[in-house]
């Protein structure tokens, strides 16, 4: 036994530690002494338990929230049940941002989510993203105010918040190595995530014409963390099957899944130049030129435009204005060209991923997706910097009747990229 | 700082009120700080976990008399310079853990069993008990055998992590009188580890 060999084991003592309870305690207990006045102290000898004098109990929440800030929020949520009765709690599930018990339903979710442990953390995350969904639902029935377009973006911004952690909740224990646990909340995940993605599109599309314009664009961002989402899932579920843990799920009904997915995105690739290029193009004759329908006009998508159940979101639109705004100075096809190159590269990532599921290779295939998916996010970010056009100089009178009012597509974006095309010149 | 007509009596107050508002949030600190380590080097001195709750406790409320008494001295305005801090708590818990044995008045109970919550690697910090798995059990039991001094020398050195100067000051030996013991007692632990593992392996096999 060598010393290191020693050192090594008195580490594992390091984890010896007091109860917590008594902890919080004790501390009261020696700060309440410091509060007495002028903080009498008396010896006790060792027999005297230094707890038989009462002193008043000092809640000291902030520094417990610092200190212990899980122990804070159990304690936290003893007080409200205790104050506002279990009843309150159970009638706040139903609210909706604005009314008053909404406050406390969020603070029961934080609650819920502080002590819930790490292995289940992901299941709650998206069950709780599910509620923002519900909430929005029930938000966007009512009528049109701008307070209303408040809650929405927020609601949308919470969604997409609680989605993500979501996944990476997953993928933490995805790679804890409990692949039960893991195969659970995947399978969660992953029927919810597509259920999501549907709502969330469907609600969008019932909001009122002047809330969803300004909220596509993070809609679209929503969507997007939603597939994501599923696809983590579909790997990390495909993964833990080739480890052994997912006999729950048959292999005709994992490549079932992993074809489904692959449809979905090759229709998101699919560029629509249905009404919205149409709408461009009677604007403005010199995207035209450059279209010749061609697809490539709307070379990046923001969600899936054509799902299967064929529901249209309506996100393409600003990201077709975007592109157009950003087409529409350049004579030259190179950025078009580009643009139908990474359409090329996306089409034939997905014959690939066909191609390995043929093979039962699902893993393969499904990794191919996820390349796929972060492909189209970078190009999308790509866009997100409004586009100056260098070669603006040599196009004259393009672009030159702004009307943003009329395309239905309006987004601050496109207005940026069009001001920057009339002021270049 | 105002002329000295410009005080009132309400301003005396506020000064003394601001002070002791300090010393309230020292000893605070302190505790935050030291609490667990406290606990710990008590517990493994006294192997029962009550007496090393309420000697702790006791700790803490000693060392507050003395920050209350104590006058701002320091430059920085601390009632104990930075470095003071830590051997002057493991020294008064130290001496109650001497006198505790010296007065024999304590009941010692193997809490050996007293597993409230696994400690599961879902990190539930909410509820950290000590978990006292076969292996921490063992090196603790070890360590239970060598003579007290050098335990106390590894438990200050190996688990607390402090070093020579530091323990030296809290045992009040030379530093030179650290090392040696240090080096003894690490070589004592090493061999009360393996005469334990010895006879686990001889009483297996009797099995």
């Amino acid at each position: 036994m060598t010393e290191k060999e020693v050192m090594v084991k008195l580490n594992s003592l390091k984890s010896i530690k007091p109860d917590n309870d008594w902890l919080i305690k004790t501390k009261n207990m020696v700060l309440s002494e410091t509060g007495l006045a002028g903080g009498e102290f008396t010896e006790k000898t060792e027999k005297e338990l230094v707890f038989s004098k009462k002193p008043a109990f000092i809640f000291d929440f902030r520094t417990l929230l610092r200190s212990h800030r899980k122990l804070a929020y159990a304690f936290a949520s003893c007080v409200f049940v205790l104050s506002l009765g279990a009843a309150t709690i159970n009638a706040s599930n139903s609210s909706i941002p604005g009314e008053s018990l909404y406050s406390v339903k969020i603070a029961g979710e934080n609650v819920m989510l502080a002590v819930t442990p790490e292995g289940e953390k992901a299941k709650v995350e998206i069950e709780y993203a599910g509620k923002r969904l519900e909430e929005l639902a029930k938000i966007s029935e009512k009528p049109s105010t701008s307070e209303q377009h408040q809650k929405v973006e927020q609601l949308i911004s919470n969604y997409d918040e609680k989605v993500n952690s979501a996944k990476n909740h997953l993928a933490k224990i995805n790679s804890s190595g409990n692949g039960k646990k893991a195969v659970k909340a995947a399978r969660v995940i992953n029927t919810q995530s597509e259920k999501y993605a549907k709502d969330l599109a469907k609600t969008t599309d019932n909001l009122p014409v002047s809330i969803k314009e300004k909220v596509s664009e993070k809609v679209a961002k929503a969507i997007d963390s939603t597939e994501k989402a599923n696809t983590s899932s579909l790997l990390v579920l495909i993964e833990q099957k080739e480890a052994g843990n997912g006999d729950e799920i048959s292999d005709e009904e994992m490549a079932d899944k992993v074809n489904k997915k692959i449809d979905k995105f090759e229709n998101s690739i699919k560029t629509t130049n249905n009404s919205d290029s149409a709408t461009i193009s009677s604007e403005d004759p010199g995207i035209l030129e450059n279209a010749n329908g061609d697809q490539s006009i709307n070379p990046t998508y923001t969600g899936s435009t054509e799902k299967k159940d064929g529901e249209v979101s309506n996100e393409e639109n600003p990201q077709s204005a975007d592109v157009s705004g950003e087409n529409k100075p350049l004579p030259s096809n190179s950025p078009t060209e580009a643009v139908k190159d990474t359409v090329d590269v996306k089409k034939e990532m997905v014959e690939r991923a066909r191609e390995n599921v043929g093979n039962n290779q699902l893993l393969d295939a499904m990794k191919i997706v996820a390349e796929a998916e972060n492909m189209q996010e970078e190009e999308k970010n790509k866009q997100e910097i409004p586009f100056v056009p260098v070669f603006i100089d040599e196009v004259e009178g393009n672009a030159s009747t702004e009307k943003p009012a009329e395309n239905t597509a309006t987004n601050n974006r496109s207005d940026v990229s069009r001001e920057d095309v009339k002021t270049g010149q | 700082m105002k002329p000295f007509e410009n005080y009132k009596i309400e301003d005396t107050e506020d000064i003394l009120k601001k002070e002791f508002e300090e010393k309230r949030e020292a000893i605070g600190r302190i505790y935050d700080i030291y609490a667990i380590r406290i606990f710990r080097f008590v517990y493994l001195k006294t192997s029962s976990r009550e007496t090393a709750e309420d000697l702790t406790s006791e700790t803490f409320l000693r060392c507050w008399k003395y920050i209350k008494d104590k006058d701002k001295e320091n430059s920085d305005g601390n009632f104990l310079k930075n470095d003071e801090a830590g051997p002057f708590i493991y020294r008064i818990a130290r001496n109650l853990v001497i006198d505790f044995y010296r007065k024999k008045q304590f009941i010692t109970i193997e809490i050996d069993q007293e597993v409230k919550n696994k400690i599961s690697d879902e990190n539930q910090d909410v509820f950290r008990i000590i978990s006292l798995k076969e292996d921490i059990e063992e090196i603790r039991k070890a360590l239970r055998q060598i003579n007290d001094d050098y335990r106390e020398i590894v438990i200050l050195r190996h688990i607390e992590g402090l070093n020579t100067k530091e323990i030296a000051e809290i045992t009040k030996k030379s530093e030179g009188s650290v090392r040696i013991l240090l080096h003894r007692a690490m070589k004592a632990l090493a061999e009360a580890i393996e005469e334990r593992e010895n006879m686990r392996e001889n009483n297996k096999e009797l099995e």
